[in-house]
């Protein structure tokens, strides 16, 4: 009695996702959106991921997100920690910029934030609302998920 | 209408609409249309030829002063105003327009608006030091506002896109003339912009080139065909730059600054400002110069005097005598209009500044007559 629907082949690439990219030098993005009514189906979306596998900064993530529609980031960032120690942490990156009107978008990906943390098996978290229109923006994502 | 008393042929119409300065007007694409600002309102007049124009709509949503307006290729609306407010006016078939809210999220005034060329998206520009792109979204009967903030450091005055509809040059009191992306994500096609000179790339809010001319930038706009952006500054330049090329500038020559120009054609621009009337400025081989002033005061006395027909005037020819002429109404008329008493008699249509010279008639490619309005209250119509 779910409301959100998640198939195995959005489950696979997901755990394709998580596998590939732990020892990955540079960032990863994994996009993955809910499709409205009335099938609310949780799916990676194609033409957005093709766009997402050639970025090579994070500057470019607000080119390729949509404005009036939030989206659930997967993303692997390699850091490397005080300690000298290269590490790639998966962190569910929430997109919600102000610029969405829709009740019903915001309404939707609130209530499978929980589902999609779940299947990503992160509980790391950041949310972006700026929809990282400043370079004052981009750099607070940056700090945010160096410290993650 | 008033038809001048200049013998200057260069006035066409003379339409003093408001006891209130224009800061704004704009013509609907067949002329058939006029809007204009009056404090906090926009006044929407029918205009036919050789009749005065006939207000049938007022916009009256905004509760601060409005400070531009424009009218898109389908005949919409875009009102902007201190109250930090935009009002899209969609036309019905009624007469009246249905006001629609864009929410700018800006924290000052906004300064200037203006469509794109193909209508479907419009730029606002702000005193908080933000420019916001703003387009329809369908699915939710919203206009959302995107914001371009860097490099901005101050009040956005002026606006002008390029007819691919992407690029944006924009200037300000902070003094830099700048050229924007405004490319939105499925409303613009990258094709529009391929093969551009001014670069690859145009991710939205990319600051593409930047030109510092160390005053206020009162008008910008381009020629798109030359690849071209005009601007005039509050030094009382008039400047022309393209994507290779320095600066072209060259001086008013009454020395007071311009606030508004209109290109004619590839060569030719007619500016508009403090001098309250428009001068052309012509392009030849070194370079841009002053080409000729329309309706311009004449100075010379007697000539004014008669030409004025104004008979309260009469009993005085110097300049003692002639301000115990002034009857009180004249007196507090000219107060109003020009914010001093003068002894002057109506020289120039503008009797104030020219805030705002827009295309009026076109006639193979080159632009043949301008309207212009002004702190006076007044709408003119010259022909080049």
């Amino acid at each position: 009695s779910n409301l959100y629907k998640i198939g195995t082949e959005t489950r696979n690439k997901i755990k394709k996702f998580r596998t590939s990219t732990a020892r990955t030098d540079s960032i990863k993005a994994l996009s993955i959106k809910i499709e409205p009514k009335p099938s609310y189906e949780i799916i990676v979306d194609e033409d957005e991921q093709e766009e997402l596998d050639e970025i090579e900064d994070l500057s470019e993530l607000a080119e390729i997100l949509p404005d009036n529609s939030p989206r659930f980031v997967l993303t692997a960032y390699p850091t490397t920690t005080k300690d000298g120690f290269k590490q790639t942490p998966l962190v569910l990156v929430y997109w919600k910029p102000m610029t969405v009107v829709s009740q019903e978008w915001k309404m939707l990906y609130a209530g499978a934030l929980e589902m999609i943390r779940e299947e990503c098996g992160t509980f790391k978290l950041i949310e972006v609302s700026s929809g990282l229109e400043d370079d004052s923006d981009v750099e607070e994502l940056r700090e945010q998920l160096e410290n993650c | 209408m008033s038809f001048s008393n200049s013998k200057d042929k260069s006035v066409v119409a003379v339409y003093k609409l408001v006891k209130a300065p224009i800061y704004s007007h704009c013509f609907s694409q067949d002329k058939s249309i006029l809007a204009v600002t009056c404090e906090t309102d926009c006044l929407v007049y029918r205009v036919s030829n050789n009749t005065p124009p006939v207000l049938f709509a007022t916009l009256k949503d905004h509760d601060k002063t409005i400070t531009a307006v424009d009218i898109s290729i389908h005949g919409r609306i875009v009102t902007c105003s201190q109250d930090r407010n935009a009002y899209v006016w969609e036309p019905l078939s009624d007469g009246t327009y249905k006001p629609t809210l864009v929410l700018l999220r800006i924290n000052r005034a906004a300064t200037s608006v203006t469509w794109a060329p193909n209508g479907y998206k419009f730029a606002v520009g702000s005193s908080a030091r933000i420019i916001a792109v703003c387009y329809y979204e369908h699915e939710n009967n919203w206009w959302v506002s995107k914001h371009i903030k860097k490099p901005i450091k101050s009040t956005i005055n002026c606006l002008s896109w390029h007819a691919n509809g992407v690029l944006l040059a924009a200037g300000g009191t902070d003094g830099f003339m700048r050229v924007f992306s405004g490319f939105i994500k499925g409303l613009d096609s990258k094709e529009s912009v391929a093969g551009s000179p001014w670069g690859q790339k145009f991710p939205f809010g990319c600051l593409i080139r930047e030109w510092y001319q160390g005053s206020y930038i009162h008008d910008v706009e381009w020629r798109s065909q030359m690849e071209r952006i005009a601007y005039v500054a509050h030094d009382g330049t008039l400047n022309v730059v393209d994507y290779q090329s320095p600066v072209q500038s060259v001086n008013a020559p009454e020395g007071l600054p311009y606030r508004s120009l209109v290109w004619i054609n590839d060569h030719e621009i007619v500016c508009g400002g403090y001098s309250c009337h428009p001068v052309l400025f012509s392009e030849a081989s070194e370079g841009w110069k002053f080409a000729k002033n329309l309706d311009k005061s004449d100075n010379n006395k007697s000539s004014a005097l008669t030409a004025s027909g104004n008979t309260d005037e009469l009993s005085g020819n110097n300049d003692e005598s002639s301000t115990f002429g002034i009857s009180a109404l004249r007196k507090f008329k000219e107060l109003d209009l020009k914010g001093k008493v003068s002894t002057d008699v109506q020289e120039s249509a503008h009797e104030n500044a020219i805030v705002e010279l827009r295309p009026f008639a076109e006639s193979n490619g080159q632009i043949t007559q301008v309207s212009s309005c002004g702190l006076d209250g007044k709408i003119v119509i010259y022909t080049i």
